[in-house]
């Protein structure tokens, strides 16, 4: 008889606790030191996402250049027009982590950086679901984000003015609601929409203003938004938005038109206003008068100098074109419809690389500096880790306490009659994975007794029993479904693929733990058996039977868990809606961590349930084995 | 002379059941195909009780069971859309072998290899962590099956959004089947240790490393193969469930399948499996031929010879 050790320093334990204590204190500490955990995991899963998310620049609250007049960068000092309290410096998109103080309208700084700053105004108060007011005065164009992204403005005017008589009226291009002299009518009850055309159930009166909101929001004349749906997240109006300067390298010799930009981020393809010393090069540019046929040669433009582009690219004066005043002709003319520019001050030439080309060539020794390069932006989820990281929309390990308290509205998310009801997926996966076991247990000990009774079967079958589960069951899933579904049996109706997904990873642990019970035969018993005379039937049935139990159970254990992986599986391929597969898949394509955490607890424990429930049935079976 | 005619009827049979599921579907069809196959089965099961006689019956079982496969499929004329043939799973094997060969490193190597190292070392450690306390011993054990029931069909899409979508987070799910085998399989076998030989030890006046690496490692070792077969197998089957669920770049076995089952090709599938089972394979009976070297001393190896 063999004694086994329990702890290697059991027998050292000198004090102990009353045995119900001692029995569960140890589980009840590991487990509470597991939640615990949950924190420091939650944090080492969610800062680098939260750092990340402040890097991304996808994730940043982006503005459009209202160009405030440019100002210049002295030294360490930035000078902006507004003053700004608060912001956030950025460039290259990611925060400067120059030390910087921001005193009134000038920012002073260790290094030499060219960056944005964006300063808030006061949130829009919601009046209805897609009505905001804003209580100051909103910066006319208003600068407006929804839950960190620019939103577009805009709303388009009615082609045929209202005239008393008029009830229908088409808007092309807009598709939000209605504004009759900024008032928001309601769909339905004041106009129905067909296609473009909207039709009123009472004429719009004689010179009213009509308008049709075309992007995200329109604005009111009372410093009222309008959203043309309700907006997905927190509403926020930039206050203003500040372009910096920088230099632009490249040695100004007097005859050199070509510069490059000291940082080449150019994110927002925005005009580049440039500026040799303090005058700012003309920025626009400008279309030819004539057409551009393919036949033309000449084309007369606004200025008499600049820079000449064919479909974006630069021309060479005396190459490609000649000159004379703002009359430009080409050696060859352009192809039809081939699109044809001027640029009578810069022209940015690529702006990957970020080379700028100026017209005119600067006098030597001249500052050559640009204003726009640089977005705008701070992250959308605010300047610093722990608010980007608690504003993280799907944390990989939510706080424990988080979970907890999802738990109540999960359980309460659908009433009973609702087939997602969270107990009827329980049950449903329950009878799914007892049918798999049952299943997987009948086929797994009908094979174990052919192994034991015909020796070569076994050797024959069983190296292919260990291949069958390397084969990766989820890929078979699908054309499982098909053959199945070919026969009119679908995972909708039916719990037999369930069943049968489950019992082919459930019958293998069956099978291997009943052979080996079926050969750890007493040899005295088998002697004895024979000696008298006993059928091989009364050999299986008194003898290796009874010595097979307790392992039948314990391969019966596993075999539970694999039949509920193998259940889990099924479900999560099936469209009914039906068990904690697919309620794990849904919250997982949601993006509800904490309730796949929750759905995985619970798995977990319903694991552990049918685990047990196998040994309850073994105490039940099997009483003289008790373990 | 007797394993010489068994050899030859299992041949003659399963060579006449090529022909057959390689000619035309004509009446006499099912007829020949049965008989073949069942010529074969019963010829290769006389080998008789010498050596070779001995393995003539494991070594026609697969081509009986492709036979079987290929038959079926041809004798119903079942579309290759639905269920590809063998043949149709051969011809694509043969096409698709770089491509797979390639999903397979991604597979194997970069994800597998990294998570059974990570798993295994983590596991073996926290294992010889747990032996080494009572309390944690009690505190752990009772929670193991809880772990062991997590299902990872939930938990891959959670590591999913922790590692992202590259294959770090597949390495990650396999970090974490391993572990858990390994831990439990661990602390068994440091803890199954013979009280006398344990005495024995003690009375030799042993340090508590001797005893460690003389008896309790030794003692854990085949333990710890067990843990090893079932986390090859299992992280193999693992991590092409996590490639299905965390739907990263279109690398690796997992992704090949899923990929393929969606747009219908089956035949790419199925061999994709079959490299997949093949590798899995091969690393169980690594496992296992590594373990009889190592541990040749063991009774349960012992009595196997």
């Amino acid at each position: 008889m063999r004694r086994e050790a329990k702890g290697l320093k059991s027998e050292r334990r000198g004090f102990s606790l009353p045995a119900k204590v001692s029995a569960f204190l140890p589980v009840l500490t590991v487990l509470v030191a597991l939640i615990l955990l949950g924190y420091p995991l939650a944090l080492l899963f969610g800062l680098p996402l939260a750092l990340r998310d402040m890097r991304d620049l996808r994730k940043w609250e982006k503005a459009t250049v209202t160009a405030q007049p440019p100002q210049r960068l002295n030294g360490t000092t930035l000078t902006f027009k507004n003053p700004a309290e608060d912001g956030v410096l950025v460039r290259d998109n990611i925060p400067v982590d120059t030390p910087y103080t921001v005193s009134g309208d000038t920012v002073t700084l260790q290094a030499e950086p060219s960056t944005p700053l964006v300063t808030w105004g006061e949130t829009p108060t919601p009046v209805s679901e897609t009505i905001y007011r804003y209580d100051g005065d909103l910066p006319d164009p208003p600068t407006l984000y929804v839950g960190g992204t620019l939103a577009v403005g805009g709303a388009t005017p009615v082609a045929e003015t209202p005239d008393d008589v008029r009830v229908s009226f088409a808007f092309s291009g807009a598709t939000g609601p209605i504004l009759l002299d900024d008032e928001v009518l309601s769909a339905g009850a004041d106009y129905t929409v067909q296609g473009d055309t909207i039709t009123f159930a009472e004429a719009p009166s004689f010179g009213g203003e009509l308008r049709r909101v075309s992007g995200d929001y329109a604005v009111l004349n009372d410093d009222t938004v309008v959203f043309a749906a309700p907006p997905s997240g927190e509403v926020r109006v930039a206050e203003s938005v500040v372009r910096l300067a920088e230099r632009l390298s490249g040695e100004a010799d007097g005859t050199n038109q070509r510069f490059t930009l000291l940082q080449t981020p150019v994110v927002e393809t925005e005009p580049y206003d440039v500026y040799v010393d303090d005058t700012p090069l003309p920025s626009d540019d400008e279309r030819p008068e004539e057409r551009v046929d393919g036949e033309r040669a000449t084309f007369t433009f606004g200025s008499d100098e600049g820079i000449v582009t064919v479909e974006g690219v630069p021309q060479t004066e005396g190459e490609t074109y000649t000159r004379d005043g703002s009359v430009v002709t080409f050696t060859e003319p352009p192809a039809r419809n081939a699109q044809l520019r001027g640029y009578p001050g810069a022209f940015v030439t690529d702006f990957q690389t970020g080379e700028v080309m100026l017209a005119r060539a600067p006098p030597a020794g001249a500052t050559v500096w640009t204003d726009a390069y640089t977005v705008y932006a701070q992250p959308g989820c605010g300047g610093d880790v722990i608010a980007c990281f608690l504003a993280l929309p799907q944390h990989p390990v939510p706080f424990p306490h988080w979970i907890a308290a999802r738990i109540g509205p999960f359980f309460n998310k659908f009433p009973l009659n609702d087939e997602r009801n969270i107990v009827r997926a329980v049950l449903y996966t329950a009878a799914g994975t007892l049918s798999a076991l049952g299943l997987g247990a009948a086929v797994g000990t009908l094979l174990a007794v052919l192994f034991v009774t015909v020796r070569p079967l076994e050797r024959a079958l069983l190296p292919w029993l260990v291949a069958s589960q390397t084969v990766p069951i989820i890929a078979l899933v699908p054309v499982l479904l098909l053959v199945l579904g070919n026969v009119g049996i679908t995972i909708q109706t039916s719990l037999l693929p369930t069943a049968l997904i489950g019992a082919y990873i459930a019958f293998f642990p069956v099978v291997v733990g009943t052979v080996k019970g079926l050969r750890s035969v007493d040899p005295l018993a088998l002697d004895l058996m024979k000696s008298y005379a006993a059928t091989p039937t009364q050999l299986f049935t008194k003898v290796r039977f009874p010595a097979a139990v307790p392992f039948l159970f314990t391969s019966l254990k596993l075999a539970a868990a694999a039949a509920l992986v193998g259940a889990l599986v099924a479900e999560t391929e099936s469209n009914n809606r039906r068990g904690l597969g697919f309620q794990i898949l849904g919250q997982v394509q949601s993006g509800n961590v904490a309730d796949v955490w929750i759905l995985l607890l619970i798995s977990a424990l319903l694991g552990i349930g049918l685990v047990a429930l196998v040994g309850l049935l073994q105490r039940v079976i099997a009483p003289w084995e008790r373990s | 002379m007797r394993v010489v005619s068994a050899f030859l009827l299992t041949l003659l049979g399963l060579a006449g059941a090529f022909w057959t599921v390689t000619g035309e579907v004509t009446p006499t069809y099912w007829l020949r195909f049965w008989s073949f196959l069942l010529l074969a089965c019963a010829a290769s099961g006389q080998g008789g009780r010498s050596r070779l006689g001995r393995l003539l019956l494991p070594a026609a079982v697969p081509f009986v069971l492709l036979l079987l496969w290929q038959g079926l499929v041809v004798g119903f004329g079942v579309p290759k859309g639905i269920f590809p043939s063998v043949a149709d799973v051969w011809a694509s094997l043969q096409v698709t072998f770089p491509v797979l060969v390639r999903d397979s490193y991604v597979t194997f190597i970069k994800e597998i290899l990294l998570g059974f190292v990570i798993g295994f070392s983590a596991g073996f450690l926290t294992g010889v962590g747990v032996a080494g306390s009572t309390f944690l011993q009690r505190g752990f054990l009772p929670l193991a099956a809880a772990f062991g029931a997590v299902p990872i069909v939930g938990l891959a899409p959670v590591l999913g959004r922790a590692f992202g979508v590259d294959w770090e987070s597949k390495a990650a799910v396999v970090v974490i089947v391993t572990f858990f085998p390994v831990l439990l399989n661990t602390v068994q076998g440091l803890l199954s240790v013979d009280v006398l030989k344990l005495e024995l030890l003690r009375a030799y006046a042993a340090k508590p490393t001797e005893v460690f690496f003389k008896l309790r490692l030794p003692n854990a070792l085949p333990h710890l193969f067990n843990a090893l077969k079932l986390a090859v197998v299992l992280s193999v089957v693992s991590v092409i469930v996590a490639e299905f669920l965390i739907p990263g770049p279109p690398e690796g076995l997992g992704q090949r399948i899923s990929l393929s089952a969606r747009r219908g090709a089956y035949d790419v599938v199925f061999a994709a499996i079959f490299v997949s089972s093949l590798v899995s394979i091969t690393l169980y009976h690594l496992v296992s031929w590594f373990e009889r070297r190592t541990t040749r001393w063991h009774p349960s190896l012992r009595e196997e010879v």
